[in-house]
């Protein structure tokens, strides 16, 4: 049960120390945004991609074309799907954590990965579009069935009015029969179609572009703000339904609502990005030894960390094996695993509670 | 038992492994009129190509599939590319097996890309004109691919993974030659070489896209 330990109506010193951390956790990110965007093959460097953000508002700034083409055709699409899509993972694995009172659950687990997947081998492997996206054939599919997954789980539990764990297990049925249909797209596919599929599994940027951005981000500051809306309900439901309802919380109410918008959140990051999985388990984690398990610390020091990490992994995958490419999917779980075993490792007692 | 590999990785192989296909199925006839026509168009080709210096050669990147961040490995391919009076830019690279970062291959400048998509599910189906316009629209608005070429079009191509290996890889370089080289080759027209080809030793017809654009 979790019992806040400051007064909410001011800033004592534990919020004080929580807020200093969530302000180190932003300065970080801005510093790592503009080391990875100066970090690339081309020799553009910090000073030029500063030069070309200058050059928006006084057009004397502008470096030459090719140039200005690369930083805001390649580098800060990249870097700015790095951070919203790792934000995104890390809020929505905050939000389903607390939801559903369990400390190993991820978006993931609850069948979204796996119906994204289905969607994107659906589009790739058969050329089928759910969605009308047109160019966007991939991401629309992805993201329709992904949604769908979510709301299957929801749907059987609410169904059967069931307790939370059969949502989560719901979730875990649901995605092993997503993965059964992606495994018999696979069995039929080409070599081509395949190889595509295959790659987007293990979870890529490559593909970032402004229109990606300019979609994941909205929704992600929208779904945030209504998360931190319901952060003190879910702080309370964290000592069980009864009491929470007894409080005037509405329980199923929140709960459809958190799980929603963790849904779209992720179906919107994974359908442009491919499966990255862990950074929704583990920043929510992380987070949580940083700044306890009150929601509302608790949903912007995740969400930076999920920035944090994703673009940390994605960089060193951009940059270590020059001009080979490693798929952020991979970087991410070898960065953060040994990391956060590292942390698992040093604490004394058990930080969920 | 004795056991014959034929294993043509290059263009030049094709005719010695249509000759010996010739002579164990017992129709030599048949694989010398096969051999003479492929022989025939990469002569032409040879013999066109011969003077070039290299700064005239078309610096290409081929990709693998329609995976425009994955080079080639496949050494038929390659080949096809420097058949067709062209310089591989991929060539130089240690590894070809794993995906390259959008911005070695806009450093890299290319002067054509070149994709070879696999479209084949089952039998001898082509791909149909819309499903290449369709795959080539994709290709074209990946990141990276506009900065290289923002206002030329057509040098992205898009080839048909079978003419890019084995018997019909000569038809693929006259396709790319003529791409590449268009003064040189003007008199030329590989689809109807193509169709040709496959009236007079298949019996069938030419159908689909087999290149886009």
């Amino acid at each position: 049960m979790i019992v806040p330990e400051e007064n909410h109506n001011s800033l004592g010193a534990p919020a004080a120390a929580k807020l200093l951390t969530l302000l180190g956790l932003g300065l970080a990110l801005v510093l790592l945004a503009l080391i990875a965007s100066s970090m690339g093959m081309a020799d553009v460097g910090p000073k030029t991609v500063a030069m070309c953000l200058a050059g928006l508002a006084w057009p004397d700034c502008m470096p030459p074309a090719d140039i200005a083409r690369l930083v805001f055709d390649l580098r800060l699409p990249r870097v700015w799907l790095a951070v919203a899509a790792g934000m995104g993972l890390a809020m929505s694995g905050v939000a389903v954590q607390g939801v559903l009172m369990n400390p190993l659950v991820s978006p993931f687990i609850l069948g979204v990965a796996p119906g994204a997947a289905f969607g994107a081998a659906l589009a790739m492997v058969l050329g089928i579009d759910l969605a009308g996206f047109g160019h966007y054939l991939v991401v629309g599919n992805a993201f329709v069935t992904a949604t769908l997954a979510m709301l299957l789980a929801y749907g059987i539990a609410h169904v059967k009015r069931s307790s939370r764990e059969t949502i989560i297990l719901a979730g875990i049925a649901i995605g092993y029969i997503f993965s059964a249909l992606v495994s018999v797209l696979k069995y039929i596919s080409n070599e081509d179609a395949l190889h595509n599929l295959v790659f987007w599994l293990m979870g890529s940027l490559w593909g970032a572009s402004i229109g990606s951005v300019a979609f994941i981000l909205p929704l992600l500051l929208v779904c945030l703000t209504a998360l931190l809306y319901l952060s003190w309900d879910l702080n309370i439901m964290s000592a069980g339904d009864e009491v929470a309802t007894s409080l005037g919380v509405r329980v199923k109410a929140v709960r459809l609502a958190v799980l929603l918008l963790s849904t779209l959140t992720t179906a919107a990051v994974i359908s442009f990005t491919g499966t990255i999985g862990f950074v929704g388990l583990v920043a929510p984690h992380m987070a949580r030894m940083m700044v306890g398990a009150d929601h509302r610390w608790l949903f912007p020091a995740a969400t930076l960390l999920g920035g944090l990490l994703l673009l940390g992994a994605d960089t060193l995958g951009r940059v270590a094996l020059w001009p080979v490419e490693v798929p952020v999917g991979i970087t991410t779980a070898l960065l953060g695993g040994p990391f956060f075993v590292r942390l698992l490792w040093r604490r004394n007692r058990d930080w969920w509670q | 038992m004795p056991v014959l590999v034929s294993e043509p990785r290059e263009l030049a192989d094709i005719p010695k492994s249509i000759r010996e296909m010739g002579s164990l199925l017992d129709c030599p006839g048949r694989a010398e009129a096969l051999t003479a026509y492929v022989d025939r168009f990469l002569n032409l080709l040879d013999r066109r190509l011969k003077g070039l210096q290299q700064d005239e050669r078309p610096r290409v990147f081929m990709g693998r599939g329609h995976q425009i961040y994955y080079p080639s490995f496949s050494k038929g391919q390659r080949c096809v590319v420097e058949w067709a009076g062209g310089r591989n830019i991929a060539n130089q690279l240690h590894s070809r097996i794993h995906p390259l970062t959008p911005e070695w291959l806009v450093e890299q400048k290319p002067d054509f890309l070149v994709l070879t998509p696999n479209r084949r599910m089952w039998g001898f189906r082509v791909p149909s004109k819309k499903e290449m316009q369709y795959c080539w629209d994709e290709v074209f608005h990946r990141p990276g691919v506009s900065i290289l070429h923002p206002s030329q079009q057509d040098r992205v191509q898009l080839m048909d993974a079978r003419l890019g290996w084995g018997l019909r890889s000569f038809i693929g370089a006259l396709y790319l030659a003529k791409k590449f080289h268009p003064n040189l080759f003007s008199d030329i027209d590989p689809a109807e070489v193509h169709r040709d080809f496959l009236q007079r030793f298949f019996k069938l017809e030419l159908q689909g896209a087999y290149v886009y654009p």
